[in-house]
Parts: structure tokens; C-alpha cells; sequence
């Protein structure tokens, strides 16, 4: 009896949180998905980037990411900085809105690039840094009413919103994404990310979640390359940890004196 | 009812099967092996040691293909092949929040047809950078040592970049950014603050010794080139500021020729097409006066006659540009298309009256190629005019494989030197490039005059 109690509660509990939901327009859910991926706070952590080809690793990348949010709402201003492999290391990149800059010690010079540039590599600057989908974004709902049931990471079937996102500001990195964000947790779980031509760039699944600055985040992305799919990514994520940062970092002449740890 | 109900779950269930099948085949496309080995590195560490380093060992063959036939000679030999194996060093040490040391060295050992094996001259160490940097406030820093300070937005040629005269140390690609790469600090002390939005930087680099000639052959193996890098005072004012999205940086340099004043600015025009610009003037005398000056004040060229016949000897406000802009493609290529004016520099005009001297007065074939060894020296076009182009694609039809294009066009006589050049990263540690540059151009033409027509260029990198 307790037993059937126990059940008949659960599921009422998420029948009425699932309904509680189905209220939420698709910019509110992407909004509240967000906040899985990025902490509200000025924080810091490290990404582990691997590269694998067929299947086996192929290179290696770790990168240290400074983010703070501009204002409430509005988007991410990202510092980050090469820590690994040795030829790269010292390198950074300031993305401020659509203002980019490319550091390279071994020239010491910082010069401006493009958005564009942006979505270069099978994991590219776009997909390191943190980003407030919410704000860059017009979300609306494709597809069935109901949404999809898709296969995540580890084949495991999970209900989304399929939702598609259309840049709204200039900031916005891809022309176009697709993004499939899971009902009772509203936790992304894969996005298909286009340009602005409508090409099809890559396919990204969001993997191991964790409880990390007190919410769960998922701390591994795999990105699979649209063009070659036996090209895989994966983006590890750890050491997140709240930061003072000044708004003074987010420009230009500070990449030289980014430091390390 | 019950019927109902089934076709309803019937019908469910097919929607859901529909819909799953394009899903599970993207997530069929991680590999399993993959998912195994995430498993183990979800937690890493992060970063906490406080030195770090980029360390290198190179080894670069050159060979060089000579123009036999040059209107008149260059007194300098040309070598046919040149090796060079590098040792280059570079540490960064912070043993507090607000303190940090920097140390960058290049040591080479040279062989070829050109090298001085007698004199011991087969080494060269370069002490390309050694400071001490300290935050005494925040975001407030004291930089003293030597430092390669680098200002400027364009990428084939930057006027506002002060401190580039005498500091080139090596380099195997015509690459701007590999000139970048390849020069030596100067001695300086600076205070750099940085602000909300923008920046100012003072910086003052002493005389410390009295200016040395041109390198004719390698200078002994651990001259620190004092001689080049901080032959006489030199003062700088730097301002940055953002401007309503345009990244402004004005500047106003002091050094033996006059004040100069320059503004640099960059500004994002579309998704993929960033413009800049680089300007600086000075009042200065042209390039031949200011080359044939040098040379007799180092004593390289003698004081008498005969000598270089100068048209015009009146210091004037000289204008020197660098406008352009850079494109980047989804496809991951990018370019660069700039225009470069040097005032002082050799107009075509110029040139032709530079050919006609060499050719009717062979005496003074040294003081002309001078000329254009000094201009070499202080890293400024010798051309009034060029056209710069770039092409790089990234990825060009495998993975880790860089493919890329650069030009100098010369606008007056449309001669050019090109480069052509790859880039393999063999994995996190090897990279392996090669280059082949051209000059192109008549022999009575600025290019086409070069020593040598065409050279390659294999270099083999492993970092550590």
C-alpha cells in the first residue's frame, strides 16, 4: 500500500511538473537551461579539449576560462587562455560581444578577428566559451507539440522541448541551432549547430553532470564533427571556482597578463 | 474505450520511434572507446603550478637559388644553403600574485657554405627578452628588463610600432608575424595601467651603448646587441581606448630623428571582415639621407666621396600608413589585404634613378645596397608603396594541415615577392613546415633585383 502511495505521489509530482512546464515559452526554457551551463557568478574553470580521430585520441588542449556576466540577463565576457600543449601555451582570446581578440606570445601581438573566426576548428573558440543562449537567441518550438524523444550520449531515451534558435544579436555565434533540452530537468541534451548559410556544423551531446557551484552542470560536452563524423571532440570540464573579476580584465591589453593559475 | 486507448498508445509509440530514429543514429556516432575514457578524465586538476614554459628545439634548412645576372652587384654574399638548429627557451616564473619573471633565449648553431667556422662565429645566442614585471597596484604594472614591446593593428606593416628598428634576429619566412616571432627586446623600464575600457603605457629605453654598424657577418656568440636595441634615448606615451567599438590606441614616440606622433584603430565592419588602420609622421629626412648618415656616423660608409647624390636634403613631415582589412570565411580561410605608404621610402622614380647610379657608377654600388641593407635593418618597407596579401586556410584537405599565401606587391613597377608555405602539426609536440618564396620582376625592378630568385625553406619544430 505504502508502496503504491509512494508511487502514485511521484508520479503526480511529475505529471504537475511536467504540466507546470508545458506553461513555459521556449525562451524561458532556454533561459532556464542556461543556467545549467553557466554559473551566474564570475567564475573560473578548466576545459580539457581532446581530440579524437576514428576513435583514438589525436591531440590534446586545456584551456583556463575566466567568465563574468554583463549585467543581469545579458551575455557572458570570457577570457581564455592556453595551458596545454607546450606550443600553444600564453596563448588567449578576449571575447567581449561581438569584440575578439587573439593574443599570441610568441609575437606578442593581440590582434581583433572576426565573429567568423569564431567557428573555426571542430571545437572553435564558440564552443569554449560560456555563452547565455537566452540572449543572443529567438527560441521557438519546432516540431511536434509534444516534443521529441531522443537518445542521449549514453543511448539512453530522454523526452526534450526540440527547440530551434535564431540569432537575435550580432554576438550570436551560429546562424542557426537546434537544441533538444530534456523536460522533467531541463537540462540541454543535444544541440546541432549551423552557419549562417545553413550548413550543418557540428553535433553536440551534453554528458556527466555534476553538481558544480551548487547546480548541475554537465561536465563533458562531445561534439562530433558534421562534415567528418569520425572526427569527436570532447570537452572536459573541472576546477570550476568564483572569482573576483574586474570588468577592466575584458579588453585587449590585459590578455598579456592573463595569468596561468 | 479500451480500443481508443490502444490506437492512442499505438499511435504514440510510432511518433516516438519516428522521431528517435535521426537522434539515436547522431548519438551512434560517438564512439564507445570514447564514452570508456571520459569516464576516467572528469576531474582534472586545475592548473596551479607557477612557472610555466614554452620550450623549443627547431632545425631549419634553407637553400637558396642566386640571380646571377643583377644589374649591379650586392657586395653582400650570398650563401647557396644555410642550416640552422635553435634551442630556443622561454620561462615564466611567478612567485607571487603580483610578481612575475620572464625570461625568452634563442641559441643557434649555423652551417653552410656562409659560415664563419674559423672565427667561431657559428653561434649565436639571442637574449631575446629577460624582465622582471610587478603589479604595485592593482592592475597597475612595473616592467624593467628587456622587453619586446609591440604596438600596432595591421599585420604586413606597422608604423606605430616604435621599437621594431634593429631588432630582427632571424627569421626562415618572409611572414610578418614571423618578423614578429624573430626580434629582440629593447632594455626599457615602462608603467603600464589599465582601466576600465582602455589603457596608458610609459615607457623609457635608455642609451645603453653607442650604435653599432650593420651586421656585416654573426656578431660574437652572446652579444647582447646593445649596440642595436638601445643606441639612444627613446620615450613613449601610449592611450587605448575603446571608441564606441573602435579600439583606438594614440601614441607619441621620442627618439633621435624627432617626435612621432601615430593613432592605430581596428573596427569589426561585418560577421567576418574586421578593418584597420596604422599611421604615424614624423619630420625626418628620406630613407637614403637617413641610411647614408648611419653609415658614416658607424663608420661603415666613408666620409668623403663619392657618395649616394642626394636630390633633396630638407627633413619634411613624412606620412607612413598601413590600411586593410581581414576576412575570415566559414570555410576556414582568411586573408588580409593591406595598402602600405612610406613616405621616405624609395618612390618608383626613386628606384629607377637608384639602377641608373649602380649601373653608371659601380663605385658606389656598397652605398646603394646600403641602402636598402638599412632599410632591412629598421624593419621599414624600402618601396613608397606595396600592395600586402595574405591567404591562409586552415584544415586544407586534412586535419592539422595550415596552407597559406603571402605577397608584397610592389605598386610602382609590379614586381613582387611571394611566399608560398605549409604547416603539418604532427601531433602536440612536432611541427613541420616548409616554405618557398619567389622574386618576381624584371632585373631593373625592386624585387626583381633581389640577390636571389627563389629560396625553400624546411624547418622541423619540437616543443617540450
Amino acid at each position: 500500500m505504502k508502496n503504491k502511495l509512494r508511487f502514485g505521489l511521484s508520479t503526480l509530482i511529475l505529471i504537475l511538473g511536467v504540466a507546470a512546464r508545458a506553461d513555459l515559452t521556449a525562451q524561458e526554457i532556454i533561459k532556464k537551461s542556461d543556467r545549467a551551463l553557466n554559473p551566474q557568478d564570475p567564475f573560473q574553470m578548466t576545459l580539457k579539449l581532446t581530440e579524437y580521430i576514428d576513435g583514438s585520441s589525436r591531440g590534446e588542449l586545456e584551456l583556463k576560462i575566466i567568465s563574468k556576466l554583463e549585467g543581469s540577463g545579458g551575455q557572458f565576457r570570457n577570457l581564455v587562455r592556453w595551458v596545454n600543449p607546450p606550443r600553444d601555451r600564453g596563448k588567449g582570446v578576449l571575447l567581449n560581444g561581438t569584440q575578439m581578440w587573439f593574443y599570441d606570445p610568441a609575437s606578442k601581438t593581440s590582434v581583433q578577428i572576426s565573429p567568423q573566426q569564431r567557428l573555426v576548428g571542430t571545437a572553435s573558440q564558440g564552443d569554449v566559451v560560456t555563452v547565455n543562449f537566452a540572449s543572443d537567441y529567438q527560441a521557438q518550438f519546432i516540431g511536434s507539440p509534444e516534443g521529441q524523444t531522443i537518445a542521449d550520449a549514453d543511448k539512453i531515451k530522454r523526452s526534450c522541448y526540440h527547440i530551434e534558435l535564431t540569432p537575435l544579436k550580432s554576438s550570436a555565434i551560429y546562424g542557426r541551432v537546434e537544441y533538444w533540452i530534456e523536460k522533467e530537468t531541463l537540462r540541454p541534451v543535444k544541440g546541432k549547430f549551423y552557419t549562417d548559410s545553413g550548413r550543418l556544423l557540428k553535433i553536440a551531446f551534453y554528458h556527466n553532470f555534476e553538481k558544480q557551484l551548487g547546480v548541475d552542470r554537465p561536465m563533458e560536452t562531445i561534439i562530433i564533427d558534421a562534415v567528418n563524423s569520425k572526427l569527436v571532440t570532447t570537452l572536459n570540464s573541472s576546477g570550476f571556482k568564483k572569482i573576483d573579476v574586474s570588468d577592466s580584465w575584458f579588453q585587449r591589453d590585459y590578455l598579456p597578463k592573463l595569468k596561468d593559475n | 474505450m479500451k480500443f481508443v486507448i490502444l490506437i492512442f498508445l499505438i499511435g504514440l509509440i510510432a511518433q516516438w520511434s519516428l522521431a528517435a530514429g535521426d537522434s539515436e543514429s547522431d548519438a551512434d556516432l560517438i564512439p564507445t572507446s570514447l564514452l570508456k575514457e571520459a569516464s576516467k578524465t572528469n576531474s582534472l586538476a586545475a592548473p596551479s603550478s607557477s612557472l610555466s614554459q614554452n620550450s623549443f628545439i627547431e632545425d631549419s634548412f634553407t637553400a637558396w637559388a642566386r640571380r646571377d645576372n643583377l644589374i649591379f652587384a650586392s657586395p653582400a654574399q650570398q650563401a647557396n644553403s644555410q642550416n640552422r638548429l635553435s634551442l630556443g627557451l622561454n620561462f615564466q616564473y611567478q612567485p607571487s600574485d603580483q610578481l612575475k619573471l620572464s625570461l625568452s633565449n634563442r641559441l643557434s648553431a649555423y652551417s653552410g657554405d656562409n659560415v664563419e667556422w674559423k672565427q667561431n662565429r657559428f653561434m649565436r645566442n639571442d637574449l631575446r627578452e629577460a624582465s622582471v614585471s610587478y603589479e604595485f597596484f592593482p592592475r597597475t604594472y612595473l616592467d624593467v628588463g628587456r622587453i619586446d614591446l609591440k604596438f600596432g593593428s595591421a599585420y604586413g606593416y606597422n608604423p606605430t610600432d616604435f621599437f621594431k628598428a634593429r631588432t630582427l634576429v632571424d627569421l626562415a619566412s618572409i611572414d610578418p608575424s614571423s618578423l614578429k616571432e624573430s626580434r629582440l627586446g629593447v632594455g626599457v623600464v615602462s608603467v603600464e595601467k589599465i582601466f576600465d575600457g582602455g589603457s596608458i603605457n610609459l615607457a623609457y629605453a635608455p642609451r645603453l651603448q653607442s650604435a653599432s654598424p650593420l651586421l656585416a657577418s654573426s656578431p660574437e656568440t652572446f652579444d647582447l646587441l646593445l649596440g642595436q636595441t638601445n643606441s639612444m634615448d627613446r620615450y613613449l606615451a601610449a592611450l587605448s581606448v575603446d571608441l564606441a567599438g573602435i579600439n583606438t590606441q594614440a601614441l607619441l614616440f621620442k627618439d633621435d630623428q624627432g617626435t612621432h606622433v601615430g593613432v592605430n584603430f581596428s573596427r569589426l565592419l561585418t560577421n567576418s571582415l574586421v578593418v584597420y588602420v596604422d599611421w604615424s609622421g614624423v619630420d625626418q629626412q628620406n630613407l637614403s639621407q637617413r641610411a647614408v648618415a648611419f653609415g658614416q656616423s658607424t663608420g661603415a660608409l666613408p666620409s668623403g666621396i663619392p657618395i649616394v647624390t642626394q636630390k633633396d636634403s630638407s627633413r619634411q613631415f613624412s606620412h607612413n600608413a598601413a590600411v586593410g582589412f581581414s576576412w575570415s570565411s566559414d570555410e576556414k580561410l582568411s586573408a588580409n589585404l593591406e595598402y602600405h605608404y612610406h613616405q621616405s621610402g624609395f618612390s618608383g622614380q626613386d628606384f629607377d634613378d637608384w639602377i641608373k647610379a649602380g649601373q653608371e657608377q659601380p663605385l658606389l654600388s656598397n652605398q646603394l645596397w646600403y641602402i636598402r641593407q638599412y632599410a632591412a635593418d629598421q624593419q621599414e618597407p624600402f618601396a613608397q608603396q606595396q600592395i600586402f596579401i595574405r591567404f591562409e586556410k586552415q584544415e586544407a584537405f586534412i586535419k592539422y594541415l595550415n596552407l597559406g599565401s603571402i605577397t608584397f606587391l610592389n605598386s610602382a613597377d609590379g614586381s613582387s615577392l611571394t611566399q608560398l608555405y605549409g604547416q603539418y602539426f604532427i601531433n602536440n609536440n612536432w611541427t613541420f613546415a616548409a616554405f618557398y618564396t619567389g622574386s618576381f620582376g624584371s632585373l631593373s625592378s625592386e624585387k626583381g633585383s633581389i640577390p636571389w630568385e627563389q629560396n625553400g625553406v624546411i624547418q622541423i619544430k619540437r616543443y617540450f
